[in-house]
């Protein structure tokens, strides 16, 4: 069976959706560092007072990529067989490259600083790892409710 | 098209009689659609036509034109379209599961959550089909679970 088909405008709202949250993360970032960190990443070029017209670009590109990734890895449009724990370990690593690429082709750190890498690896798998146990305890808990309710309903049955 | 109702002490059991001078696919159409409230359905396999218990049925299928009878070993055609089987089948027990299918719950093994809020239903027959996620709402209420 089909995925629902989507249209031009559903692919638009995804990208912006994901690009409203994005920015509302780094507007928290450069408002809490922003000032202590000017100077040190493309993202802190205002301090705490803006993010540049330039970053706004870049994260929307970003979200154009966890976009576009998402929807080859998180649907069945183009990958019909495929476990959900596969998918979110591939959707990730994707995105980790991404975010990798970026980081190196608009500086959003300095490409020599290992302590900024090591940072940066260790909070984004923290942060996957995070989403893909919380996904899976969430689809285990509903596949026991459903089968539970699924016994029920039969036991219902037989005594009709 | 003539009908004649005819109601009489005389009669001890129901009967319907229908006379045409071919069967035409609108006559086999009102033959199922009376045969189901007998819980049964006439269906197809190659040429030959059977009646088939509702209870059989693991789900119903509908591609392009044609309507799939499925049950645990073999696969029937069927002159009736999805939401004639919809309006006839009995509601406790069959629920549709996407725009062309409709699924016996009875006959579910086991059920587990998909991608995108659908729903993977493998079947007795080991068989696996997937409610879409629009409908998939609809079986989470029948189930109780929303």
């Amino acid at each position: 069976m089909m995925e629902e088909k989507k249209n031009v405008f559903d692919y638009i709202s995804e990208i912006f959706a994901t690009f409203g949250i994005i920015t509302g993360i780094f507007m928290i970032l450069v408002l809490v560092v922003g000032d202590q960190a000017l100077g040190y990443s493309s993202f802190f070029e205002y301090g705490k007072q803006a993010l540049s017209i330039t970053t706004l670009f870049q994260l929307l590109g970003l979200s154009f990529i966890i976009s576009v990734c998402k929807n080859i890895l998180l649907t069945d449009r183009w990958i019909k067989q495929m476990s959900m724990l596969i998918r979110n370990i591939l959707f990730f690593l994707a995105i980790t490259v991404a975010i990798i690429l970026f980081v190196i082709l608009f500086k959003w750190f300095p490409l020599f600083d290992l302590l900024a890498w090591i940072g940066f690896i260790v909070s984004f798998a923290f942060c996957c790892a995070l989403a893909i146990v919380v996904s899976k305890i969430r689809e285990n808990s509903e596949n026991r409710k459903m089968e539970q309710a699924l016994d029920k309903f039969k036991g219902k049955e037989r005594d009709l | 098209m003539k009908i004649e109702i005819d109601i009489d002490e005389k009669y001890t059991d129901l009967g319907v009689k229908v006379t045409a001078p071919d069967l035409t696919p609108d006559i086999e159409r009102i033959i199922s659609l009376m045969r189901m409230m007998d819980m049964q359905i006439p269906v197809k396999r190659d040429d030959e036509t059977i009646l088939l218990d509702v209870d059989e049925i693991l789900y119903i299928e509908a591609v392009e034109r044609n309507t799939f009878v499925y049950t645990k070993d073999s696969t029937y055609e069927s002159a009736l379209k999805l939401y004639e089987f919809e309006q006839q089948l009995p509601e406790k027990d069959f629920i549709r599961i996407s725009k062309q299918s409709i699924l016996n719950l009875r006959k579910v093994k086991s059920l587990k959550t998909d991608i995108n809020r659908k729903i993977r239903a493998t079947l007795l027959n080991g068989e696996q089909i997937v409610v879409s996620r629009t409908y998939a709402e609809d079986l989470r209420k029948r189930l109780g679970i929303k």
